[in-house]
């Protein structure tokens, strides 16, 4: 029943918010059946032309009562099981003492994930260079070169200035990072974000969200989770996943259209498929297939269930094309790609 | 030219209140007929995408701004309750009738303004009829504003509108307190004239709230402002001066503190005529009188307490969402209660079915769908997943038109006769409902089954999403459901204009 009226659950949380789902679903369509065959009965049984007398009856207090206290009864019940659902998601249920952290950046039309280093610390993020600054922010990592030692944005004309830090922003940090910040050295992040979230399965994830711009609300429907994405503010959900997204296939018969997740090859690329990456070698698949077992790889991880990340709160004219998916890996894959970053 | 009995005098200065009431009806017909089209573009654009999202995203917010302000709070506040309430309480007057007529024309201009978004730079307001900031401190086309432009016009109409309503209201709730003929019992008066009051006192507490967020809005849309404008705010890569950085749930808390006892404001007095026409058209007293002044009570009290459920998910402090589903989950008590005493009215009752005792059997019917499709939506681990999707789309529009806007049909076939002077088909009537019943269900109940998979709302492209691309037979469905509707909107129309074309007698 609950996998033929919602999706299927991948996620630890989501089993018991589908129960409560169903109670309420069932209880809701008897609730609704009752009042329509009621209804029916009535303009049938009292229509004029078969019922020669109204009843002069003007209420009942006995009435009134039971069907006041038996919804309220039943409603208050589906309140507090509510509550203590939703009272563990957001705290007591979901501790751990490292979870997973990711972080979440949305903007418009596009979504970043930051994944911190080994210290399991994610820095600071969305500090921007202000026009009133003397100096550019210096980076890590020799990209703001076209910045470095040159003046900053106060040494320029207003709208000058403006100018300038698009373009710092664009070229070198649309996400803010402040590199200066101890924690958020080692923090894997992408300028121009192309990758999907990758998430372990069977431990906690924490997700931390922010945004750049506007309200926008990450929502993964198969994993009964949302949160919306606030400028300003930062906002946490927890979850924990519980099916993974790739499938181990023999390298002679694995799928080719689908994504594979091999991070450490010099033939395919992460998330590429075997069709894409031998087309781009120019060689056949099954060229390709066979250099694969020749550099040691026997199996390769298909990814055949990604799971969609929506952007759920109207966000202008891109929203509909705010997409991304999360991968769920098990602990093989996840220790590779940690590794491989 | 301005003397009692010319054109100009019957149109500007005229404060009988049935002159009014008929005025706001013209109106709200007019802005039904424009939401109406807006809707069919929308559903055009699901079923064969063909408009630009910015287009799709201004129709979405005009067509929930017009309907939700000019059609249904306009007739079934504004024009029904000019229009009903004075006679219904024996009053000799209306309490401050140059108030209420001019509450008419503030409306006509909140309109014009609205409309005007569509001239503007940037076009029309596109950020939803909840205009959630920043989004709405942006000009339509997603760039900084730089000079007046749709959504300027947005914010602008909705003060202009809440003004409007403000004066209805407090005309008609002291009139229902001051010039109610002393002679008919409290405990007597028809339930429409409760509804109204009750509303009217909705409407006086919460729209305050709603002026001050569309002023708050206005200022930092023009950059005067940082109230929902965050610190190190990035728009296009070129961050936006805001002094000190505000907070954008404010705004959230300060609309929807608004916005739900709005929805109360929008069915109350639905449910008010609904009660009358049941019990009239079964020949007998409604059922359990008191018990349903308390439950109408008991919601507008409830209504102040519930507006936290549409900001589950925003981030908001957890703990406070296990008060808001608690208050949410409990409203649904007394509007249970008030389905009882319906069905206990007809039960016993000697039912004729003319179209307003069609259509108010009919808002019964829709209505009990939409307030429990919220069941779902009150419980917050469900909200998770159920969010901004289509689910929330069915819900209110099973409350918003099968509940209110039936009632107006109810109310409309009911009282023409008496605001006219002429009688109205029955056949055409009773075929109007039922076809509007069908098509109606047709449109909104997939819309269920569609939220209940996770497909969001206000996606102007959803055939762009793999995994919801093959939802494009439920949605031509609906779409060609939609036209019928639209169309079968026309059978009423006719009905309308023939009984004024054709001298009939006032039958019932």
């Amino acid at each position: 029943m609950r996998n033929w009226i919602l999706p299927t659950n991948h996620s630890v949380h989501g089993e018991a918010f589908d129960t409560l789902f169903l109670w309420i679903f069932w209880i809701v369509v008897a609730a609704g059946v009752l009042v329509h065959v009621a209804l029916i009965y009535c303009i049938v049984r009292f229509r004029i032309s078969k019922s020669p007398a109204a009843s002069a009856k003007s209420g009942s207090i006995p009435l009134e009562i039971t069907w006041t206290v038996i919804p309220a009864i039943i409603l208050a019940g589906l309140a507090i099981t509510s509550r203590s659902l939703w009272k563990d998601y957001h705290t007591s249920s979901m501790v751990a003492a490292e979870p997973v952290r990711v972080l979440v950046i949305a903007q418009q039309f596009k979504w970043h994930f930051v994944y911190p280093g080994p210290d399991n610390l994610l820095g600071k993020y969305l500090h921007f260079p202000s026009p009133g600054d003397s100096q550019w922010p210096t980076d890590s990592d020799g990209a703001g070169r076209g910045f470095r030692g040159v003046a900053g944005p106060a040494a320029l004309d207003p709208t000058e200035a403006e100018i300038a830090i698009a373009a710092y922003v664009d070229q070198v940090n649309p996400i803010g990072k402040d590199f200066s910040d101890p924690a958020g050295m080692d923090d894997d992040w992408q300028r121009v974000p192309d990758r999907p979230m990758i998430v372990p399965a069977g431990q906690i994830v924490e997700v931390t969200l922010l945004s750049r711009d506007v309200i926008h609300s990450f929502y993964v429907p198969s994993h009964r989770l949302q949160m919306y994405a606030l400028p300003g503010s930062l906002t946490r959900v927890r979850f924990q996943a519980k099916t993974i997204s790739h499938r181990r296939e023999a390298v002679g018969d694995a799928r080719i259209d689908l994504p594979v997740l091999l991070f450490d090859s010099p033939l395919v690329r992460p998330f590429e498929s075997l069709r894409a990456a031998s087309a781009r070698l120019g060689v056949s698949p099954v060229e390709l297939r066979s250099r694969l077992k020749e550099s040691g790889v026997e199996l390769l991880e298909v990814l055949d269930t990604p799971f969609d990340i929506f952007c759920n709160q109207i966000c202008g004219q891109g929203h509909y094309t705010m997409q991304s998916q999360l991968i769920v890996v098990d602990a093989d894959v996840y220790a590779r790609w940690k590794k491989a970053r | 030219m301005m003397r009692r009995g010319t054109v100009i005098h019957s149109l500007f200065l005229e404060t009988n209140p049935r002159a009014v009431a008929a005025r706001f009806f013209a109106l709200g017909a007019i802005s039904f007929a424009l939401g109406g089209l807006l809707s069919l573009m929308m559903r055009w654009q699901l079923a064969f995408p063909t408009y630009s999202p910015q287009v799709y995203n201004a129709t979405l917010t005009m067509h929930s701004t017009i309907m939700v302000f000019f059609v249904v709070i306009t007739i079934v506040f504004s024009a029904f309750g000019n229009l009903l309430l004075p006679p219904m309480i024996g009053a000799s007057r209306v309490a401050f009738p140059r108030l209420a007529a001019s509450a008419f024309w503030i409306t006509v201009l909140a309109l014009v303004v609205l409309l005007g978004g569509y001239f503007a730079p940037g076009g029309a307001s596109a950020s939803g009829w909840s205009a959630y900031p920043p989004l709405s401190s942006l000009s339509p086309d997603g760039l900084v504003a730089q000079s007046i432009n749709g959504q300027t016009l947005w914010f602008a109409s909705l003060i202009l509108f809440g003004l409007g309503s403000i004066l209805t209201a407090i005309n008609l709730l002291t009139t229902s307190i001051v010039f109610r003929d002393r002679a008919r019992p409290l405990f007597g008066l028809p339930l429409t004239v409760w509804s109204i009051a009750i509303t009217s006192v909705l409407v006086i507490l919460s729209t305050p709230a709603l002026i001050v967020a569309m002023v708050m809005n206005l200022m930092d849309l023009h950059g005067l402002s940082s109230f929902f404008r965050p610190a190190d705010w990035i728009i296009a890569s070129r961050p936006q001066p805001s002094a000190g950085g505000g907070v954008g749930l404010l705004h959230q808390h300060l609309f929807w503190f608004y916005a739900h006892p709005a929805v109360y404001i929008m069915i109350l007095p639905a449910m008010g005529m609904v009660s009358d026409i049941l019990a009239q058209h079964a020949r007998r007293t409604i059922f359990g009188y008191r018990t349903m002044v308390a439950a109408m009570l008991a919601i507008a009290l409830l209504g102040f307490l519930v507006w936290g459920h549409h900001m589950f998910q925003s981030g908001m402090n957890p703990a406070l969402g296990t008060g808001f589903a608690l208050a949410t989950m409990l409203i649904a008590v007394p509007s249970g209660v008030k389905t009882f005493n319906w069905i206990a009215t007809l039960a016993g009752g000697r039912i004729e079915f003319t179209p307003s005792m069609v259509a108010a059997i009919a808002f019964v019917s829709m209505f009990v769908i939409g307030g429990l499709s919220g069941i779902f939506i009150a419980s917050t681990p469900v909200d998770v997943h159920l969010h901004n999707t289509y689910f929330i789309v069915a819900h209110l529009h099973f409350t918003l038109f099968g509940g209110s806007m039936f009632g107006i049909f109810a109310g409309v076939y009911h009282w023409w006769p008496a605001l006219t002077g002429r009688s109205l088909s029955v056949t055409l009537g009773r075929v109007h409902v039922i076809a509007t019943y069908l098509a109606f269900t047709s449109v909104f109940f997939p819309m269920h089954i569609l939220g209940l998979y996770g497909f969001p709302r206000r996606l102007s492209e959803f055939t762009h999403y793999e995994s919801l691309a093959g939802f494009m037979p439920w949605q031509r469905f609906m779409t060609v459901a939609a036209f019928v509707l639209g169309a079968a909107q026309l059978l009423l129309l006719w009905n309308l204009l023939r009984s004024r074309v054709r001298r009939a007698s006032t039958g019932t």
